[in-house]
Parts: structure tokens; sequence; C-alpha cells
């Protein structure tokens, strides 16, 4: 009885072994490079390491792609080709991160292999997190994916502001995953102790509702409530301009982009999924939540002197926009119509590159002593011409202002919302993204309209200029290769 | 046989202990503590659902669930002695740097 | 056949040169990369001009590529060329093009022009893009860069205190238009299922007018909200005056000739949709109507030379839209064409005469300048007999014509009509007094004046010759004519769809009766002007102290700034303090100019506010919101 069960279980697990294979591969290599690796290496030459991330991240990109497609675990953990591409967004951020570190810790003499480790490891959380297919894998991989980061946000730690920001974090995270964790608890026990699986909820959660109706509206609440927290919409944003602000700007735009683009797709596929059947118990709320997130996140910003600040209650405005796409996400939808998801992928896919685009102007002005506050931005055309138009398509772009791509993504979702008849949600998210445009357009009156205070000109190194000329190109003829673009968004599907 | 309802009762009567610690106390180690507290009211209630309907996937899911507590306390005292080297406080109210 | 790519994307080359490498260029090389690149736009808008003259049924559809196209959306990456746009490319690159040679001339003392014609550049680029695109999103590419375009350029002069302010202003008046652009875009969206303008306006051919308020009129109303935010109409006109600020040429072509016409452009290119929608095209008559005349009185005692065309601009503006609202589009359309010769040529004008006089904008410091700058008088003397329809001049064709077709629609709206060019005649003939004639007022200023250098002469010639022959164009049909534009402009106004929105009845003797009795008046007015301030400044200062109030009311242009800021902002601020800064005065730049700004400043507070840094208040507003969230759920169910 016993060998044969364990053999079973060997086999079972060697048959999905390959769905896995990139978080594992990045779990092995770096544990790897913590030990043994690290002592390979001599104390002086320890930069070393952000190339060989580098070519781990290069590989990972591989891995995802070969990944074969179906579900595995006992169903609780899939891949296909929506999973792939949120996978793919991860693993490009991820390594455009290392990219942009190299220059900071190098400053700071900071180079050590537990910070590419970290990353590897909180990457290997977002692959399983894209994967997750039931509420157990998600919780984990939401804490694999979260506690890196934690330390990663606290980790100059000499630097007040950084510690302050990753105890902050820290606490908030920890709370919120300890009220989503609750809810889930009460969930699996509204079922009757039976499934924790998004399909097999989206059945008994139904049959649930009449017999314990407030266990199953409080369990999906609270999950809704974790969810908010990490991807930052109001009123459970506190967290984001404070943890933004305080964290080494790498790990800012780190932050912003691939945990955001994991956690939300997790978010679109359990209630997409799982509460897809329940909508009356969130569907109110969550628009509330929405419109909340665009008005307060774009009229904040607003006040921000800091450009990071300025960022992270922009970031949350842009989350108000993706809840959009969750609201209308309807998983039985014909193929021409374009379903939630999709959208919501361009649109991260788009903010990817903006975001990275100014937060890697902005830490190569952090290198110069300058550039966390948006008067540092003055004169900047006259200093570094090509930097400040970069600088200005990044914003007009996360403004949504044609013909770059972030107004391509936006008006995507903005269609597709209004079609499933979001009208008074639609025209929040237009007219506040109107709003936007006054302080991406502070920044730009900075750039060009004010003089610089005598500082000479500024020379770009080969790094920030290859981040920065990609990103820009992105933004710039994105919308132009979007024929080609919705062709891979054509193939994915949830 | 104890009833569930009783259960649930406890575990969310352990829940609330713990999110009104995360709400009033001050000291970190004592936040810490409350949502230690928070998590132990949701295993409890997965072990009381799973025993209920006679699976071991509740069960399982809470071992999980204590382990990621014993990490996530690693990472907080962690940031916490961090915090206490810099700034000789604990007290989650004496961090107010970045506001705004 | 693809060489019409080149006509937007040569400027955007020359941008790209002056813009990225403009620090290295020399001086003359950065103006004549400007100059030759529009140019070649131009000479390339004249070759396709006679293509689609020659095509059989004036348009000629090009689609390069995909632009973009997700699941039921299909946006083409295409041009349609006819009547319509091709009058525009030539207007925009044309003028554009003088514009160019003026401003090597009028910037000559400014360092750093690269940045300037950079601009320059890239505004043709996108207002090009914005004429000749097929489908409405790539339009509103346009639709948004020249509004980009206009920010900056407006904001040139750095350093000064309103400059960069009053780009602001514009950016965000326009922006507010737009919301109703994309609001618009999305409802026809709804409505027709595609958004390429031939398609559209296909479908619309099959629909009857919709008399009641439906979702068409919505969308139409939207689409000219939109309108009234490009083209300055009221209610969001306040920008245009101040975007004076910006460098004079700048105001030439920017904001007199082509960028503010795009909302007329707009609403031609759909005619046929806004004829279903009789509503709103009543709603734009009214607003037209009322634009033309609340800013034509405006313009009457302004002391800026450049003030007095903005408004003047602003109810020009006006009148087209009253022309398309009786369902002119052709006539409203000519009146874009001539008004951008005649404008152009006045605030080029106006630029010399500020050359020459230092940098010096005010009127009455002026005088006698008629000696002095005797080129300058004569081109704007033309440019005036236009813009006061003077019975033979280009001007006086369009307007008239459009007064004429309002008066079949609405003796009432002709007789507000009227009124607004009385006013028109009289503030251009006390300009044009005040400048030129007269004995100087200030002696110090008019002994430094000297007529300017060839660079912006020669371009004030060409523009005036421009003003002069554009009536050959379209003497209307009602006065006896053949009305070339307006045949040719018929067909790309149906867009080749039979219809009969602009058969209007032609009734000789009334058109002629009708432009008799609006041209006396107005050259009555003039007249009287001319008596009046040939005498100097006295009548005026007389009437200032008889009817201070009137002045008054008319000098401050009504006082709408002020009652923005005190009926509006100041209320907010007052709020602001006592909900959160009891005593804290809170200081925000440019009080009064920047509307949305100050709205929404007071309530970015109200954001930040929440945010005090302590971890506790942050888990504390966390379960409110969660308590929030059972409590919305709760009600919901009630």
């Amino acid at each position: 009885m016993m060998p044969s069960f364990v053999q079973s279980l060997w086999t079972a697990l060697w048959q999905d072994a390959p769905l896995v294979q990139a978080p594992f591969f990045l779990i092995g290599i770096a544990s790897l490079m913590l030990w043994p690796g690290d002592l390979l290496i001599p104390r002086d030459q320890k930069r070393r390491w952000s190339l060989f991330t580098q070519i781990i991240l290069g590989i990972t990109l591989y891995l995802v792609v070969v990944t074969p497609h179906r579900s595995g675990f006992s169903n609780m953990f899939r891949i296909d080709t929506m999973t792939q591409a949120f996978q793919l967004i991860c693993t490009v951020a991820t390594l455009a991160t290392v990219v942009l570190s190299k220059k900071l810790l190098d400053l700071m003499n900071e180079h050590t292999v537990e910070f590419y480790t970290l990353l590897l490891f909180t990457l290997s959380g977002m692959l399983l997190l894209c994967g997750a297919t039931d509420l157990v894998t998600l919780y984990f991989s939401i804490e694999l994916m979260a506690l890196p980061i934690y330390v990663l946000v606290g980790y100059f730690r000499d630097q007040e502001r950084g510690i302050e920001a990753g105890v902050k974090y820290f606490l908030l995270g920890a709370f919120s995953s300890g009220i989503m964790i609750y809810g889930i608890s009460l969930l699996y026990g509204a079922t009757g102790g039976t499934t924790t699986n998004f399909e097999g909820l989206s059945t008994a959660l139904v049959a649930a509702m009449d017999a314990r109706g407030t266990m199953v509206t409080l369990g999906v609440l609270m999950v809704l409530v974790g969810m908010a927290f990490k991807v930052a919409v109001v009123p459970f944003h506190m967290w984001t301009p404070d943890v933004y602000d305080g964290a080494p700007t790498p790990i800012t735009a780190f932050m912003a982009s691939a945990p955001k683009a994991a956690a939300i797709f997790a978010f679109a596929k359990v209630f997409g999924v799982a509460f897809h059947n329940i909508p009356n118990v969130w569907t109110f709320g969550m628009e509330y939540m929405a419109a909340a997130s665009m008005i307060l996140g774009n009229v904040a910003a607003l006040r921000q002197q800091s450009m990071k600040r300025m960022l992270a209650y922009s970031s949350i405005a842009h989350v108000g926009y993706m809840m959009l796409a969750i609201l209308s996400n309807d998983p039985n939808l014909s193929i021409r119509s374009f379903s939630g998801v999709q959208s919501l992928w361009l649109y991260i896919f788009a903010y990817l590159f903006m975001n990275f685009g100014a937060f890697a102007i902005i830490t190569f002005l952090q290198g110069k002593g300058e550039g966390e506050r948006i008067d540092d931005f003055r004169g900047l055309s006259q200093r570094n011409p090509w930097l400040a138009f970069a600088m200005m398509l990044f914003l007009l772009s996360l403004a949504g202002i044609p013909p770059l791509i972030g107004f391509f993504s936006k008006f995507i979702l903005f269609k597709m919302a209004l079609e499933r008849g979001f009208v008074v949600l639609t025209v929040i998210a237009v007219l506040t993204s109107a709003v936007s445009a006054y302080y991406y357009l502070g920044v730009i009156n900075q750039m060009y309209f004010r003089s610089s205070t005598g500082k000479d000109s500024l020379k770009m190194d080969r790094m920030t200029g290859v981040l920065v000329s990609v990103c820009a190109l992105m933004v710039l003829l994105g919308v132009s290769a979007s024929g080609w673009l919705i062709d891979i968004v054509d193939k994915i599907k949830l | 046989m104890i009833s569930l309802n009783l259960v649930l009762f406890i575990s969310s009567l352990m829940f609330f202990i713990g999110v009104a610690g995360v709400l009033i106390r001050r000291n970190l180690l004592i936040i810490l503590m409350s949502i230690e507290l928070m998590l132990n009211a949701a295993n409890l209630n997965l072990i009381a659902f799973a025993r209920q309907s006679g699976t071991v996937d509740g069960q399982a899911f809470a071992l999980l669930v204590m382990g990621f507590a014993a990490a996530e306390v690693a990472v907080g005292l962690a940031l916490a002695v961090a915090l206490y080297r810099r700034k000789d406080t604990v007290q989650a109210d004496d961090i107010n740097l970045l506001n705004g | 056949m693809t060489s019409v790519i080149l006509i937007p994307l040569i400027p955007l080359l020359g941008f790209l040169i002056n813009g990225l490498m403009g620090h290295r260029l020399s001086r003359g090389l950065s103006q004549v990369i400007a100059c030759s690149t529009i140019a070649s736009s131009f000479v390339l808008s004249l070759i396709w001009f006679t293509r689609v003259l020659a095509s059989p049924d004036h348009r000629i559809d090009l689609v390069v590529g995909e632009w973009m196209s997700v699941g039921n959306l299909q946006i083409p990456f295409g041009f349609v060329i006819d009547a319509l746009s091709s009058v525009m490319l030539l207007v925009i690159t044309g003028i554009g093009l003088l514009i160019h040679i003026y401003s090597v001339g009028y910037m000559h003392h400014e360092k750093g022009t690269a940045r300037y014609f950079a601009y320059l550049n890239l505004f043709v680029f996108f207002m090009t893009l914005l004429v000749m695109s097929s489908s409405l999103p790539f339009l509103f590419v346009g639709w948004e860069g020249v509004g980009l375009c206009s920010y900056l350029l407006i904001g040139y002069y750095f350093e000064t205190e309103e400059a960069p302010q009053a780009g602001l202003k514009a950016f965000l008046y326009n922006r507010v238009g737009d919301v109703g652009v994309l609001i618009g875009m999305m409802t026809l969206f709804l409505i027709f299922g595609t958004l390429t303008i031939g398609d559209l306006l296909q479908q619309v051919s099959q629909l009857r007018p919709e008399t009641h308020f439906g979702l068409i009129t919505f969308a139409t109303l939207m689409l000219f909200i939109g309108c009234t935010g490009k083209s300055a109409q009221i209610p969001l006109y306040l920008w245009l005056p101040d975007a004076m600020a910006g460098p004079t040429p700048v105001s030439a072509l920017i904001h007199a000739a082509t960028m503010v016409t795009s909302g007329i452009y707009l609403i031609c290119r759909l005619a046929p949709l806004f004829v279903l929608t009789p509503i709103t095209l009543h709603l734009i008559a009214w607003i037209g109507v009322a634009t033309a005349l609340f800013a034509a009185t405006m313009a009457l005692f302004q002391r800026d030379i450049k003030k007095v065309l903005a408004y003047s601009t602003v109810s020009q503006l006006g009148f087209m839209f009253l022309g398309l609202g009786v369902t002119g589009f052709s006539a409203g359309f000519f009146h874009v064409f001539t008004h951008a010769w005649f404008k152009a040529l006045l605030f080029l004008g106006a630029g010399s005469v500020i050359v020459a006089l230092h940098h010096e904008q005010d009127l009455f410091k002026m005088g006698g300048l008629r000696e002095k700058l005797p080129i300058t008088f004569y081109t704007m003397l033309i440019g005036a007999l236009c813009l006061m329809g003077f019975p033979g001049t280009s001007g006086f064709a369009s307007k008239d014509e459009i007064l004429y077709l309002t008066y079949l629609h609405s003796p009432t709206l002709w007789g507000f009509g009227v009124l607004a060019a009385i006013c028109t005649a009289f503030y251009t003939a006390r300009l044009m007094v005040l400048v030129f004639a007269g004995k100087p007022r200030d002696l110090k200023i008019f002994d430094h004046a000297h007529e300017s250098p060839k660079w912006i002469t020669i371009p004030l010639i060409l523009l005036s010759l421009g003003a002069l022959l554009a009536v050959m164009f379209g003497w209307p049909e009602s006065f006896g004519g053949h009305n070339t534009i307006a045949v040719w402009l018929h067909s790309a106004i149906t867009y080749g769809q039979t219809a009969e929105q602009e058969a209007h009845t032609l009734i000789p003797t009334l058109a002629w009766t009708l432009a008799l009795i609006s041209t006396v008046l107005s050259l009555l007015s003039a007249g009287i002007a001319w008596k009046l301030y040939s005498k100097g400044l006295s009548w005026e200062e007389g009437f200032e102290r008889k009817c201070s109030r009137t002045y008054q009311i008319l000098r401050e242009k009504y006082f709408v700034d002020q009652g923005v800021m005190a009926l509006i902002i100041n209320p907010f601020f007052f709020l602001g303090k006592v909900f959160w800064k009891l005593g804290d005065v809170i200081i925000i730049d440019g009080i009064g100019v920047n509307l949305p700004g100050a709205l929404t400043r007071v309530m970015g507070d109200l954001g930040s506010h929440l945010q005090t840094g302590r971890v506790r208040n942050y888990t504390l507003l966390s379960v409110l919101g969660l308590l929030g969230l059972l409590m919305l759920l709760l009600v919901a169910r009630i």
C-alpha cells in the first residue's frame, strides 16, 4: 500500500515537473548562488553577479516560453498562453531591474549576492502566482513573492527611509495576508471543506451561497481585501506612496511592474473564475474601489513634490483603470471580442515600458545626486535633450496622449469597459485621466520651461542609454506594432 | 464532538483579537504576534473543516500556513532588529518619516 | 502614390534633427532645415492638390497599413485626400512656410531658435496628420499632438511669468474638450461599430435625422464640446486670449490660421453625421453667434494689439460655427480658408509693428506709423479690409455668404450676426487708426521705429496677395458668382453620398439686400471709429469717464475670468481652508489662471492628508475599508 502510494505520488510529481521548470530553476540557481556560489567570487568582484543574474534571467525567459501547456499538481497549477504572457512580463521586468540596479549598487558599494538572489526568489514566486489555479497555491506563491520584497525594500540597512519603508510594507503586507488567509479558510469551510480549486469553487460557492451566505460573503470580501492590498487599490493603498518613496529606486520600479502584474493577474483569475458566478457579492464594492482609486490616485498626485511619490500615486490610479478590466472580464466570450484579461495584459505591457523608462531616468539622475524631487528636472532639456525628450514621451504616454502606447492600451481598456456597460466608471476614468495630464505636464514644464541652475550637461552611461532608448522606442512605436501585439494577445486565452 | 459553530466562534474571536492587537498595540513585536494570532485563527478553521469533510487538504494547508508564518516572523524580526539598530525604537508610531 | 506619407513625415524629420541635435547645429542651418522641410511638404501638397483635382470623384483614399486592430475595432493607417483635406494641407503648409520664413526674421534676436523651429515643425507634422487621417482615432492623434505643440510654443518665453501658465491653461482647457471627443468617439463606435470616417458616413447616409435627443445627438454633442475647446468657443474660449503670450508667428499660425480651425474641420469632415442631429446643429449655431458677438464686443476696447486680434479670432471662429450650424458647411469652411489668410496677415503685421517698436504692444503708445512702416501698413490694410468685409474682398464673400444662409435659417440669428459684424468693423478700424494714423503718442518709441527686414515684409506681401486672391475661389453663387470651392467642397463634405444638406435656395435679390445692409452698417461703424479715433484718444477717454461701467465691463471681458475665480475657485479654497488648514494660507500658482488646477489641488490636499505616515492609521483605514465594503453590500441588498 504505502510504497505504491509513494510511487504514484512520485510519478505524478515527475510528470508535472516541467510545468514549474522555470520557478524551480530559479530557486535552485538562487540557492546555489548563496552557497557555494558566493564563496567562489572574491570580495571585490561581487559586481559580476549582475551579469550572471542577467544570463540566468535570459535562460528563465527561454524556460518560460517552452513550458508545456496543461494543468498539473491535481489542478492546482496550470500553464496556458495567458499565464506565459504574464510570466514573460514579470521576467522582463526583473531583468530590467537588474540592469537598473547595477549602477546604484556600484555607487553605494553594496554589491552582494543576496540582492540578486532575493530578486530571483521573488521572481519564482511571481511565476508560480501567475500559474496558480487554487487558493492554496495562490496563498503560498503570494507569500513567496512578497517575503523577499520586504527585504529588498529595506535593503540599504543604513538608510532610515529604506528601513522604515521595509517595516511599513512588511506590517501591512503581513496584516493583509492574515486577512486573506482567514477569508480563504472561511471559503474552504463554506464549501464544506471540499475544495479550494478555482474551477471547483465557481460551482461550489453558488451552492454554498444558500446555506452559508454570510460565510461566503465574508470570505470573498476578505480575499478581495487581501488582493486589493497587494495591487494597491483604494482604500488599501496606503502603503504604496510611503514604500515607493522609501525603497531604493530600482526596487520601486520593480514593485510598480512585476509583482503588480503577477498579483493583478491572479486577482483577475480569482474573481474571473472562482467568484465569477457570485458577482453580486463583489462587483458592487469593486466598482467603488476602482472609482476611488482613479480619483484619489490622480488627485493626490497633483500635490506631490517628490517624483517617486507622484509616480506612486499615479500607479494607484493606473491600478484603478486596470480594475475596469477585472470588472469587465468575462471568460465565456466569443473569440473576436476582447476579454478583460487580454486588455489587462496589454495595459500592463504598455505600463512596463513607460514605468521603467521613467524610473531609469530617475535612477540615473539620482546617481548624480538629484532626481528625487520634481524640481530636479528643471532645465533637463538643455542639459540632455534626448533624456528630456524620452522622459516627456514616458510621461505623455502615462497620461494617455496619442499616439503613444499608453493611449492605445487605455483606449482599448475603456472601449471594452464601455461595451460591457460600465458607463459611469468609464466616464470617471476618462475624466480623471484628463486630470492626470496636469501633474505629468508639471514635470514637462520643469524640463522645458525652466532654466537649469547652472548645472553642466549630463552624460548618459551606456546601460541607462540602452534601457531608456528601448523603452522610448516601445512607447513611441508600440502602437504601430499593435497588429503584431494583438496577434499575440489573440492567442492569449484564460 | 465539538460543534463546528463553536470552532468558528473561537476562531473568529482569535481573529478579532489579532486584528485589534494590530490596531491598538504600538510595539512592533506585539503587532507581529497579533498577526500570528490571525494566521492561527485561519489554521483552526482549516483543520476543523478538514476534519469535518474527512479530507486532509485543509490540514496540509494549515501546515503550509505555519511554515510561512515562521518565515514571515523571521523576516519581520530581522526588519525590527534593523530598525532598532538605526532608530533605537520598535514602536510603530515612531516611524513616520515618509508621509504626505 | 505613397509620397503622401511624406507630407507629414518630412516636417517630423525636421523636428527630430532640430530637436535632438539642435544645440550642435549652427543657427542658420537649423533655420534652413526647418524652412526647407515645410517647403517640400508644401510642394508635395500642391502636387496632391492637382492630383485630387484631376481624379474623377475628387477623393483619393490611401491605406498604408493597419494602425491598430483590436477585436472588432480596426483602425487603418490611412489617409484621405479630398477637397477638404487638400485645401487644409495647402493652408497649413503654405501659410506655415510663410510663417517659418517670417520667424527667421522675427526670432532674430532670440537665442536657441532650434528648439522653436523644432516645435514648429512638430506642429506641422501633427496638423497635417489631423487633416489627412481617414479615421477618428488617428485624427485624434493629431488633435492631441497640436495641443501639445501649442502648449510648448505658448510657453516658449519661459523666462516670463505668464507664458508657461498660459501654456498650461491652454492645454488644460483643451483636455476638457478632449474628454468630449473621446467620449463622442466611443459612443460613435458603440452605435456604428467603426471609427473609419468613410465607413461611418456610409452608414450614416442610410439613417433619418434624429429629432429627439438620442445617442447620435449625444455623440455629436460630445464631439462639439471638443470643438469648443480646440476652437475657443463659449464656454471654453478663455485660453485663447492668454495664448498670445507666445511668439507672434505662433499666434498667427496656430492660434489664428490652422489649429483653432480644426474644430470646424472636424465638423465639416463629419457633416453628414451632424446633419442627422438638428438639436446639435441648433446649439452650434447659437454658440457660434453668441461667441461671435460676445468676443467682438470684448475686442472693442482692448489696449494690447495682440489681444484685439485674439478676440477677433474667437469672434471669427464663432462666425464659422454659425455657418456650420445653419448647415452651410462649405460656407463655413470657406471662411476658414479666407480667414486663415487675412488673420495670419494681420497677426504678422502686428508682429512687424511690435518688432519695429521694440516689443511694445500697447495701442495707446503707437500712432502715426504709416510713414515709418509703409509695407506693413498697406499689407495690414488689406487684411483689415478683408476682416471688415469690405465689398469685393475675400472676407466679404465668405462672411456674407454665412450671414445669407443664416437669414434663411432664422432672421434673429442673422440680426446677432450683423451686430457682431458691426463690432468687428469698429474694432478693426480702431486698431488701424490707433496704430498707423494720427500723431505719434510716444515719441521715444516712434523715433526708434523702422520698417522690418525683408524676412518679415516678404511674407507679409505674399500673404496679402493670398488674402486678395482667395476670393477668386469662392465668389458665392447667391451673389451671382460661380462658387468653385463650394462645388468642389460639396463632394468632400457629403463624402460622396447623395444628400440634400447643401441645397440652399438661391434668392439673389435677397442675398444682395442682406449684404447691402450688413456692409453699409459695417462701413458706417468703421467710419465712425475712424472719425472718433483719428483725433487721438480723447473720445475713448471721454467714453471711459462717461460710461465707466460699460467701459469697464468690456475692457475686463465681462469679468469672466474674475467670475470663475469668485464663484468656483474661491469657495473651494474657503472650504479647503475650513476643512484642513484653518488659518493656513494655501498658495497655489496662478490663482484664477488655473481653474482645473485649483479645483484638483484642493482635492489633492484631501488625499494626502490621509497619508499620515503612521502604520497604525493605515491598518485602521483598511479595516474601515473592509467594514465599508460590508456596509455597501448591505445597502445594496436592501
